[in-house]
């Protein structure tokens, strides 16, 4: 154990922290107390306390039963907060999952029983209804199936028209920057023709091509 | 009377087990031994990436080499890695550190070894709560990947956030450790917008490249120094579109001046051979790749150049994409190289424009800006020295100081005072 080297007093006492009260000699020292020593059957018990609760925690494999509170819960994106990296994926998504939605009529496949012996008999009975009732559910149905179809495949456009607006918006971009490089060479070229003209007996570091 | 206490504490700690859960139990534990010096406390260090070469993961593990004297230090890593490849990599002992390999089976399963976290919906399981779990066993726990998807169980913990690359979606507990590390504004910028909560330490990474009274020899070299990304994010392409041009209409440019892009990448980088396909087209042999180069010989192009250029950023459409600090431009600094670097990101903290560098939005300026440069050596030299004096900022001494002070000030606050 290291010590700074400071004038001690050896004393024995009790610590009283949080956790109780130990035995232990100390240290004092200008800026604190130091313990040099804990009596070993202290140490000994504290380290049965901690080998049980090590062996309880080891069973734990949760981590929400081993704080015992809820970690984990559910953030809602804002769009207007997205980059545009983050923008296209969020696009692509939701139209994958839009497209995936736009039939509203129910699935015979979603009446579904958790009971063993009865089940079969209640699932039968409630698709059985399902069918009944479907005759005029779709008829009511069909009109918002069309109109969904028809808003997926409005956003697929948008999308794609978009797309090519910014292949065009890119190439326009990669011709103005062009544009914008030339203008420096030239410039610079103007600036050093200008300053040959202005010393004639400068020879310049650079030969011009062009 | 001895008795009586323990039984007391231990009454306490089953107490707090039934309230807040075994692990608050076996915290307090831990924090009583570590108060009472019983032991030194224990560190663990964690990045899914240690197996890896990177400039975070130097970060974290030069953290590591710093704290050693203080704690005892567990390297926590999901692939096998060694202390003699972090020799390697970034020059640190840590031989007294043992490293822990966590496999993570969902990833095994994958046979990738680039673990990437954005993969994990809240359909799956989090495949790293076998990290969060084992974080629980140490008094400190330094997070020090991209990854808030590990759940801090240590009395103290620390993330190390480089970037917030995700926004906050399933398994998200970055705002559950005591305190956020940012290693640049711009990082702290973002953790706001994304993250929604204000980070907690400043500190810049360690840079050691610094010259100390060398008279340089320089030559007629323009430098580049970066990964080269498949996605094309560090702009090399364009970069050497814009020497091309250069040596085009420059005559003294095509037969003095020599572009160097350097970088590392892994083997059968696409990106990589169409740059060497439009070098090889524009039969220029005045622009070099250099692919994987020893670091001595890195060490000599960086005394050897006059001008670095930087345009990661440039065009980008997400922030990630931007450099998050810059660490190859602080190199090229310490070592009187004059930066013109793209005008965005932590790069902005590094440049100051027209002082020791030049910050640029677009490649004109990059033109315009390395023309000037170059036809005024004079300018080019006063700039080169105060580039050096500005990047001792980020010298490894000021890390090491951050750090100590930083560590200190948990460690004082965790040891229960009487």
């Amino acid at each position: 154990m290291n010590f700074r080297k400071h004038s001690y007093n050896i004393g024995f006492f009790y610590c009283q922290s949080q956790m109780g009260r130990f035995p232990a000699i100390v240290l004092k020292a200008k800026k604190g107390y130091y313990f040099c020593d804990m009596d070993k059957a202290s140490k000994k018990e504290i380290q049965e306390i901690k080998t049980k609760i090590l062996r309880e925690k080891e069973k734990i494999t949760d981590i929400k039963q081993l704080t015992h509170k809820e970690i984990d819960r559910e953030f809602l994106p804002s769009i207007w907060e997205l980059s545009e990296k983050e923008l296209a994926t969020f696009i692509a998504e939701n139209l994958s999952s839009l497209a995936q939605l736009k039939d509203t009529r129910p699935d015979k496949k979603s009446v579904t029983s958790h009971r063993k012996m009865v089940g079969k008999i209640i699932v039968g009975i409630k698709r059985f209804f399902l069918k009944m009732g479907s005759a005029y559910s779709n008829v009511l149905l069909d009109k918002q199936i069309q109109f969904n179809q028809r808003v997926v495949e409005l956003c697929q456009a948008l999308s794609l028209r978009i797309g090519e607006f910014e292949k065009k918006i890119s190439l326009m971009e990669r011709r103005i920057q062009d544009c914008e490089e030339n203008i420096v060479i030239v410039k610079d070229k103007k600036e050093g023709l200008r300053l040959s003209e202005d010393r004639p007996e400068d020879t310049g570091t650079e030969n011009h091509q062009d | 009377m001895r008795g009586n206490s323990l039984s007391n504490f231990a009454e306490e700690v089953d107490k707090i087990a039934r309230t807040s859960g075994v692990q608050s139990a076996y915290n307090r534990i831990l924090r009583t031994e570590v108060s009472l010096q019983i032991r030194r406390p224990a560190l663990a260090i964690y990045d899914h990436a240690f197996h890896f070469i990177g400039g975070a993961q130097k970060y974290g593990l030069t953290m590591t080499s710093l704290l050693q004297e203080q704690f005892d230090i567990t390297i926590i890593a999901n692939e096998e890695v060694s202390h003699q490849n972090f020799y390697e990599w970034y020059e640190l002992d840590l031989s007294k550190c043992p490293i822990k390999v966590i496999k993570l089976p969902f990833y095994e399963q994958k046979n990738d070894p680039h673990l990437d976290p954005a993969c994990i919906t809240k359909e799956l399981e989090n495949p790293f709560h076998l990290v969060s779990k084992e974080s629980g066993n140490y008094d400190f726990f330094i997070n020090n990947s991209m990854n808030e998807m590990v759940f801090p169980l240590a009395n103290v913990s620390v993330l190390v956030c480089h970037f917030p690359e995700r926004r906050p979606k399933s398994y998200f507990y970055a705002d559950k450790y005591t305190s956020v590390v940012y290693n640049s504004k711009f990082t702290a910028e973002w953790i706001e917008k994304k993250w929604k909560f204000s980070p907690h330490q400043h500190i810049y990474p360690p840079v050691d490249m610094l010259v100390k009274g060398e008279d340089l020899k320089k030559k007629k070299y323009i430098l580049s120094v970066a990964r080269f990304e498949i996605e094309g994010t560090k702009r090399q392409k364009e970069m050497i579109k814009l020497f091309i041009k250069l040596s085009q209409h420059y005559q003294d440019i095509a037969q003095n001046w020599k572009f160097l892009v350097v970088g590392g990448s892994n083997p059968g980088n696409p990106y990589l051979s169409e740059l060497d396909d439009l070098i090889k087209t524009n039969s220029f042999r005045n622009i070099e790749l250099k692919v994987n180069i020893p670091k001595e010989e890195l060490k000599n192009l960086y005394q050897q150049s006059s001008l670095f250029w930087h345009l990661c950023g440039l065009g980008g459409k997400d922030p990630a994409e931007t450099e998050h600090f810059g660490m190859a431009v602080v190199e090229a600094m310490q070592n009187k190289v004059v930066p013109i670097v793209f005008d965005g990101g932590g790069l902005r903290e590094i440049v100051d424009h027209g002082q020791n560098g030049f910050c640029v939005q677009n490649s004109a300026a990059l033109l315009e800006y390395s023309l000037k440069l170059i036809k005024n050596p004079d300018i080019l030299r006063k700039m080169s020295q105060k580039a050096c004096e500005k990047a001792g900022n980020f010298s490894t001494e000021n890390f090491k100081k951050n750090v100590l002070s930083f560590f200190q000030q948990l460690l004082e606050d965790y040891i229960i005072k009487q």
